[in-house]
Parts: C-alpha cells; structure tokens; sequence
C-alpha cells in the first residue's frame, strides 16, 4: 500500500491562516483544501452550503478526470480547473502532487479578483506546504486500532430504527 | 493510502467497491446508506446513466466519530462496473486503502467475474499498489438467486489471497454490513502497521 498523507501541525495551522485570508478577501461560499484521493483537509464555508465531504470528492474526482483527458489529447499536464456556472464559479488549482484548493463562489463576484487573490494564495500554500513538510509521526497505536474496531463494530451496523422506504 | 491531518485530529480511509456490471456494488452502498445509523452518514453521491448504471462512482461518507481522538471517518465508492470504463475506474481507486470485490454468484457471469478480478489486480498495480497489502473483502452477492456458483468454486476462481468472503444479498441486504465491518477494521490494522 503506498504511504499514509499526513498533514501535519504546521501545515495545517499555516494553511488554515492562508484559507481564513483568502475568505476574508474574496467572501467565497466554499474554500478547501482536498486531497487527490477525495478527503476534505480543511474547509470554510457559508452557512448553508451543501455536504463538503460530496464537494472534497466530487471536485478531486472533476479534477482527475479532466487531467487525465488533457493527458489523453494534448500530452501536457493540468494544474487549474475553472468552471462557470449560471450562478455558482468552481476554481480548482493543484497545490501539491497530493493536495487541492478548491474555491466556490457567485457569479456576482469580481472573476479577476478572485483568481488573482486565489493564485497568490496558491503560491504561499504552495510554499508552506513544501518548507513544512516534515513528519509530525503517526498518532495512531495498537490502542487506536483496538478502540477503531470497538466503533465499527458498534457504528456500522443496520439501524433496526430506519425504516425500509426509499428516501 | 489514508489520510491523516494529525492538528484536525482526523483519519480518512477510503474503501473502493469493485467488480463486474451489475453485479451488486451500486445495490451494496444503497442498502448501507438505508439502514445505517443516520448520525454517522453522508450524503450518497451517485455519478450515474439515465439509465442509472453508474458512470462515475456513486460515494457515502461515514464518520465514526472520535476515536482515541481521532475524527475516524470512511469514504466509501463504488467503481462502474462496465468493461469501457476502465479509465474511470483507475481514478476511482487512487488512494485506496480497502477494496469490497462485489462477485455476481450467477453462473452465466463467470467470465465477467473473473475480468473484473483481473482488471482490479492490473489497475491496483498500475498505481503501486497490490491486493496484498490493502484491506481486501468479497461479496459472493446474489445468493438468493439459484443459478449460481458454490462459494467453494468462487473461493478457488476469485480469491487468490485467501481473503475473507461473504456470501451476500444485496438487495436485502444479507451479508453487506459483515463485510464493511471487516475490510474498515483491516483498513484500520493496516495504519497500524506504517
């Protein structure tokens, strides 16, 4: 299996300052950090808006998919995605070989603006993200796998309480 | 290969279901997002046809809760199953940390079975990866149906690793719960031992 993705304390806390930044400058309605294989890593957004563990993965998996296609036709690589809805842009930039910024916001909003403030962004996490990497070590012990398993056991189960109807 | 953010305290793992079309992977996600505790799921995205044959992946976030501190959360997919999605399904299992290999116990789907093993083998490779070392359960699903295979002869044609197997229902639901419970606690031993 290849290796465990830790982000690590000081990634985190420099990331999360970079994020928190970047909301205050452009006011998007989500802001994230997503792996490549889907996990959400950090994300701020408006009250209200949809399921962020269904964005981290739907935006890593757009993303995939379009490099994979701009591999296929053009042989080149893709580190930004931008999509323009009726109301709603997506911005997706590659910010390590394992790591995404993802950035949703309204139409209404200035589009120069907010690439601009997102790309300088981009190259600031690009750089905590590369000088911070160091392993912070794996938290988890023998204790950990013994408890883990305690919770499937109890968690992940059939809710004799749910009812059998579609929903 | 999951993620830990050590200063969120969280773990992800991601557990892939794989196997021919039709066989029962789509089946397999809907009954676990009907019947399990509502605290602890997602929303149940589905990338699908028209004809609702899954042209993505479908995905169902779990979460666990604090475990020892940790946020202990699975991400669980479904890959398409049809043979011309191969692309897709390469994308789908980048990360993998488990795979639920869904086996249609019909005797008319031999050679789709077998296919999709291989596929599954080929694609993991591809990237790095190998049955060995991931958490890795099957479902012998369609149980209930009566043209179908022993498991013993499924054992010998599709479990090459001496992996747990399941014999399953999707459709309702026998078996499906056992299975993820034992490929998210190998998952969680195979942290242990990075």
């Amino acid at each position: 299996m290849s290796q465990n993705q830790t982000v690590n304390e000081y990634q985190f806390k420099i990331a999360s300052r970079i994020l928190e930044r970047l909301r205050e400058a452009i006011k998007p309605d989500y802001l994230g950090l997503v792996s490549t294989d889907g996990h959400s890593i950090t994300a701020l957004s408006t009250p209200g808006f949809t399921d962020t563990d269904a964005v981290a993965s739907l935006a890593a998996s757009s993303y995939a998919a379009t490099r994979q296609l701009a591999r296929l036709v053009s042989d080149s690589d893709l580190t930004m995605m931008f999509n323009e809805g009726d109301e709603l842009n997506v911005h997706i930039a590659q910010v390590t070989d394992k790591m995404l910024l993802v950035v949703c916001f309204q139409h209404l909003a200035d589009m120069g603006r907010v690439r601009l403030l997102t790309n300088r962004a981009l190259g600031a996490l690009v750089d905590a993200m590369s000088r911070y990497e160091v392993s912070s070590g794996n938290r988890s012990n023998g204790a950990f796998a013994e408890s883990a398993d305690e919770a499937v056991e109890m968690l992940i189960a059939e809710d004799e309480e749910v009812s059998d109807g579609p929903d | 290969m999951a993620l830990i953010n050590v200063a969120a305290g969280e773990i992800n793992y991601k557990i892939v279901y794989y196997g021919c079309g039709l066989g029962g992977k789509t089946t397999s996600i809907q009954y676990v997002y009907k019947k399990v505790n509502p605290g602890i799921k997602g929303k149940l995205v589905s990338i699908a046809t028209e004809e609702e044959r899954t042209l993505y992946f479908d995905f169902l976030p779990l979460t666990l809760g604090k475990v020892r501190g940790l946020k202990t959360r699975f991400h669980l997919y479904t890959v398409p199953g049809q043979a011309q999605y191969n692309a897709s399904r390469k994308l789908v299992i980048q990360g993998v940390d488990g795979i639920v290999f869904v086996a249609d116990s019909q005797l008319n789907r031999l050679d789709d079975n077998v296919e999709s093993y291989l596929n599954m083998w080929e694609n993991l490779e591809d990237q790095g990866d190998s049955p060995l070392n991931l958490g890795l359960v099957l479902q012998y699903n369609k149980r209930d149906l009566t043209d179908i295979f022993p498991t013993s002869d499924l054992d010998e044609l599709l479990n090459q690793t001496n992996a747990p197997a399941f014999e399953t229902c999707a459709l309702t639901g026998e078996g499906v719960f056992e299975a993820l419970r034992n490929v998210s606690k190998q998952v969680i031993a195979n942290t242990e031992k990075e």
